[in-house]
């Protein structure tokens, strides 16, 4: 209808799928965060420090750049648990939590100061769908800070270490998945019960 | 009172009564033809048959929070094209419509709409309905076409056509040229419609509408009212309106639920109510002798005593508003000229005497009337 008809009229148009209703929570919450210059600064922040990482682990195996550089790969650090435990997941989480930190409030606050949950909780939503919609959010972020480049490390190191450094620690990727799931709902558990008091 | 029947009873004629224009012919109902479906999107169609009318049935609905019964054994079933929610502070409106849309558990009985249990399947419920509520509520920081966009898409239209119905919402109530400013820079009454555009953007089949023109200005108010009138007259929607103002409700509704101290005070169809209430003759009086009266109230009294027992005489049905005010329904047979010599003959002059009909004002009052006839 053109927007000139100025009369109400009804919808027979199709509908999404109701399982995905929270999703679209999520998605807005994306668009609202990203929007703002401040989260996405320390977004990207979060990025560096695998980053070096990432070049540490090249560099290890790069004779030609250790040649330029005047190094050896005796003077780099061992690439092993113990790297991946002080060097990635360390870090990591600690800005995946202060990414929480930031994130977190501002996606509640503003449905609670504005009295926006019921016009939520009036439509086809519980208060699961609500509280998935934003946890997604939150999970999706720790998860893009923490387990994202720790993977791409460990792959990285994979492919450059071979077969025999693989096999021998094989195990460290699903270690750090699982520290990192367990301090993301950590911190997701402290936030929610400094924000009930 | 007999709430279940009347209430049945209207809900026939509602269901079997297509929308009318004020010239009183039947209007076809609109037909709006379906929006292109996106291809890329999961084309779940509505099961719920569009346009159809519904029954709010409750079934000894009961809310209890500690101590205090804010609903107590609903029973009834109301399915008007727009009913009205009278009832004092605390009589327990706003509770009855968050419960219906499922904010609290019935701690007795329950209620259905659209034939689903609103505890089992309380989601599918929501699909189809709209809530404007009576605080201030929206999401801050964001353009009111986001914002109405948002709560289409949550209602779970495709983002596409939410951004359309979104459009076309802000439009509808008059806000077109708004739609893209923060909602935090609104006004009341701009916030207002904001929220009416929220209620309808996803186009519910039953629209509750708690205080709609609360704290608007006449203009405003005016405006709203015509578009509650405009939605109810599409017959795409039914709307529950709760308010504390009479006149809008009046002014909106075909039917009245009273609610006082949590129970059911009142349920009426006003337009039978109209058509059904005869009309009578306010009449003040005072005594002929002393055109200024101020004589003894007992003298005056008696006096009256005589003129109603001489109207009763002539077949006519008094009630006694006060001691100068009388309520009296003439039989075809007594005529005007009639009224006038049995006041004379008994020293009563009329002062004033106008035709009336019971107003829902008064229907409002006689609900809130304790046994002993007291407010």
């Amino acid at each position: 209808m053109a927007v000139y008809e100025r009369t109400y009229r009804g919808y027979v148009g199709p509908t999404t799928d109701p399982r995905t209703r929270s999703l679209v929570l999520a998605r807005y919450a994306f668009e609202d965060i990203f929007a703002s210059r401040l989260f996405l600064g320390f977004f990207l922040l979060c990025f560096v420090w695998p980053l070096a990482c990432a070049v540490v682990i090249y560099l290890k195996y790069n004779v030609d750049a250790l040649t330029i550089l005047d190094l050896s790969a005796i003077d780099l650090i061992p690439i092993d648990a113990t790297f991946f435990r002080l060097g990635v997941v360390r870090p990591q989480s600690l800005s995946a939590f202060l990414l929480i930190m930031l994130v977190g409030p501002a996606l509640i606050s503003p449905d609670l100061r504005n009295n926006a949950m019921p016009l939520y909780l009036s439509r086809p939503l519980n208060r699961t769908d609500y509280v998935l919609g934003k946890f997604v959010v939150v999970a999706s972020l720790a998860l893009a800070v923490t387990v994202a480049p720790a993977l791409i490390l460990f792959a990285l190191q994979s492919y450059l270490g071979g077969g025999e450094w693989f096999a021998e620690n094989y195990r460290i990727a699903p270690a750090m998945v699982v520290s990192f799931a367990v301090w993301t709902l950590c911190c997701r558990r402290s936030r929610s019960r400094s924000r009930h008091g | 009172m007999t709430v279940e029947s009347s209430a049945t009873q209207s809900v026939t004629q509602s269901a079997t009564q297509p929308a009318t224009d004020e010239s009183g012919t039947v209007a076809p109902p609109s037909v709006t033809p379906p929006s292109e479906p996106a291809a890329s999107l999961p084309a779940r169609r509505r099961r719920l048959a569009p346009y159809e009318p519904t029954k709010i049935e409750l079934d000894g609905l009961s809310i209890r929070f500690g101590r205090y019964q804010a609903l107590d054994s609903l029973r009834g079933s109301f399915g008007g094209r727009c009913i009205g929610l009278l009832g004092p502070n605390g009589a327990g409106k706003t509770t009855l419509i968050h419960t219906l849309l499922g904010f609290y558990k019935p701690s007795a009985g329950t209620a259905r709409m659209f034939g689903c249990d609103i505890q089992r399947e309380g989601k599918k419920i929501r699909e189809w309905v709209g809530y404007m509520p009576e605080r201030d509520a929206f999401i801050g920081g964001i353009s009111g076409v986001r914002f109405v966009r948002l709560m289409a898409e949550v209602s779970g239209l495709p983002p596409r056509q939410a951004l359309e119905r979104a459009h076309e919402a802000f439009f509808y109530v008059g806000l077109g040229e708004a739609r893209y400013r923060k909602l935090d820079s609104y006004s009341l009454g701009m916030k207002q419609l904001a929220k009416l555009a929220q209620a309808i953007v996803h186009s519910p089949r039953l629209i509750f509408l708690d205080e709609p023109t609360a704290g608007l200005d006449p203009p405003a108010r005016v405006r709203m009212l015509r578009l509650i009138r405009d939605i109810r007259d599409s017959g795409l929607a039914q709307i529950l309106i709760s308010s504390h103002l009479l006149r809008d409700v009046e002014e909106c509704c075909e039917e009245v639920l009273i609610l006082k101290k949590g129970k059911i005070a009142n349920y009426c169809n006003l337009a039978e109510e109209r058509s059904a209430n005869r009309k009578f003759l306010e009449i003040e009086t005072q005594d002929a002798g002393d055109a200024r009266y101020d004589g003894s109230r007992g003298e005056h009294d008696g006096h009256q005593a005589a003129f109603v027992a001489a109207l009763g005489g002539l077949g006519c049905e008094v009630a006694v508003q006060n001691r100068r005010l009388l309520k009296v329904v003439l039989p075809q047979e007594v005529e005007i000229r009639d009224l006038y010599q049995a006041a004379a003959a008994r020293g009563i002059q009329i002062r004033r005497l106008d035709y009336k009909r019971d107003s829902l004002e008064d229907i409002f009052l006689k609900a809130m009337e304790d046994d002993d006839g007291r407010l």
